[in-house]
């Protein structure tokens, strides 16, 4: 099932939540080795979520995390525009009709049913939207191609 | 888009204070045809300022009700920042139903979109559209109209930002040259398949570029964005560079212009 849930509306869903930050920190960390930092529960956050992102997340039969996205809007911070202007050419993306998406994650075992209804969601108009997406290539620990482009394809 | 809406906002653009904010907003509501229009401020202390369309009586209602604090629309958006129909926030306590049925004797609509604002260092203001219509006529009008009351609300905010006591005046924002080239592109009469091709640039990217552009210039279109870059200078288009194939790098801004003359 698909949940959009604020930041501030984890606390009430902590099993969802700790799930999602666990498979963060395995997926980011240990799977592609990116230097985020993980906490000692094994929890992968960082200066974004403490901004009231609004996730997308799939939530499975028991509860916890399948799969999830994370929404900020481009008129706040960013990780677009405070790390990756290289990638725009030096262009801030900035508009109340963009909205950026970071840490698309899937779990383990997420099969690819929970990447389509991601890209589904996300990628449909919350309400007419568009999204700015820094655009990555997400491997599963398998090492199955799960990347947004291949899946919408 | 009603056609005046760009002359309102470039109105309010020029206002000094909080008269320039409520002309526009009356201004808006008579163009876009609705009962009312709103732009209501609420700070993390509960403070509220704002300007709008609803009588008196029913403002002064809101604010001796201490109706802020039950009101699910303000409950609904406050930290959020996607708009919604008011239709799909929670109305189901019976104070929320109280507080509606008071708010429909008071001459409000009972259709309603809701932007919310987040703001600078927590900021946070709703920009609310108001109408006495049915669903599907409402349904009609914020399709047509959503991504333009989106980008009015975002404009309103920043005039409000300005007015703020103490608040440091803000450089305006200067667009990046690849924002340049591109307006300069459209503005020269590429498509923009053309002028992506020529960047280098995927589509997709283009339009972040162009809308980027566009809410930096205060512009609610793309054409209405490449006329206030070419009245504001920032810059020159000329229709034969095209045709003769310049480089890319000797045709788009002023300073290269310049430089060349």
């Amino acid at each position: 099932m698909i949940r959009y849930l604020y930041a501030d509306q984890l606390a009430t869903n902590a099993v969802l939540a700790r799930s999602m930050y666990r498979d963060r920190a395995q997926q980011f960390a240990e799977l592609l080795g990116w230097e985020v930092s993980v906490n000692t529960a094994g929890e992968e956050r960082d200066q974004y979520d403490a901004l009231n992102p609004l996730y997308v997340i799939w939530e499975d039969e028991t509860g916890r995390h399948g799969g999830s996205m994370r929404f900020l809007p481009t008129v706040g911070r960013t990780m677009v525009n405070e790390h990756f202007l290289h990638l725009t050419d030096g262009v801030r993306i900035e508009s109340p009709l963009i909205w950026e998406y970071t840490r698309f994650c899937l779990s383990p075992g997420a099969g690819p049913h929970v990447a389509a209804a991601l890209m589904l969601a996300g990628g449909r108009d919350f309400a007419g939207f568009r999204v700015a997406a820094i655009r990555r290539r997400v491997r599963r620990a398998d090492g199955a191609d799960l990347s947004p482009d291949r899946i919408r394809a | 888009m009603p056609s005046n809406v760009e002359r309102i906002l470039a109105a309010l653009e020029q206002s000094e204070g909080l008269e320039g904010l409520q002309t526009a907003i009356l201004a808006l509501r008579d163009a876009y045809r609705i009962d009312h229009m709103v732009y209501h401020w609420v700070s993390a202390a509960g403070e509220q300022y704002g300007c709008g369309t609803y009588a008196d009586d029913w403002v002064q209602r809101y604010v001796s009700e201490d109706y802020l604090r039950i009101d699910p629309v303000v409950l609904g958006c406050f930290q959020r920042f996607h708009p919604v129909d008011w239709k799909r926030l929670d109305w189901s306590s019976k104070a929320a139903r109280v507080f509606l049925k008071d708010a429909l004797a008071h001459g409000l609509g009972n259709q309603g979109f809701a932007i919310p604002i987040r703001g600078p260092n927590g900021q946070f203001a709703l920009f609310t559209a108001n109408h006495r219509c049915d669903d599907d006529a409402w349904a009609a009008f914020c399709e047509a109209h959503r991504r333009e009351l989106i980008l009015v609300a975002h404009y309103f905010n920043e005039k409000a930002l300005e007015l703020e006591p103490g608040r440091a005046p803000q450089p305006a924002q200067a667009l990046s040259p690849r924002e340049l080239e591109t307006l300069t592109l459209i503005a020269m009469g590429y498509s923009r398949a053309q002028v992506a091709e020529t960047l280098a640039i995927s589509e997709y990217m283009l339009r972040a570029y162009i809308e980027s552009a566009r809410f930096k210039l205060g512009a609610l279109n793309t054409t209405h964005a490449v006329v206030r870059a070419l009245t504001r200078g920032l810059i020159v288009a000329e229709g034969t560079e095209r045709g003769q194939g310049a480089p890319l790098s000797g045709a788009v801004t002023p300073a290269t212009q310049a430089a060349r003359s």
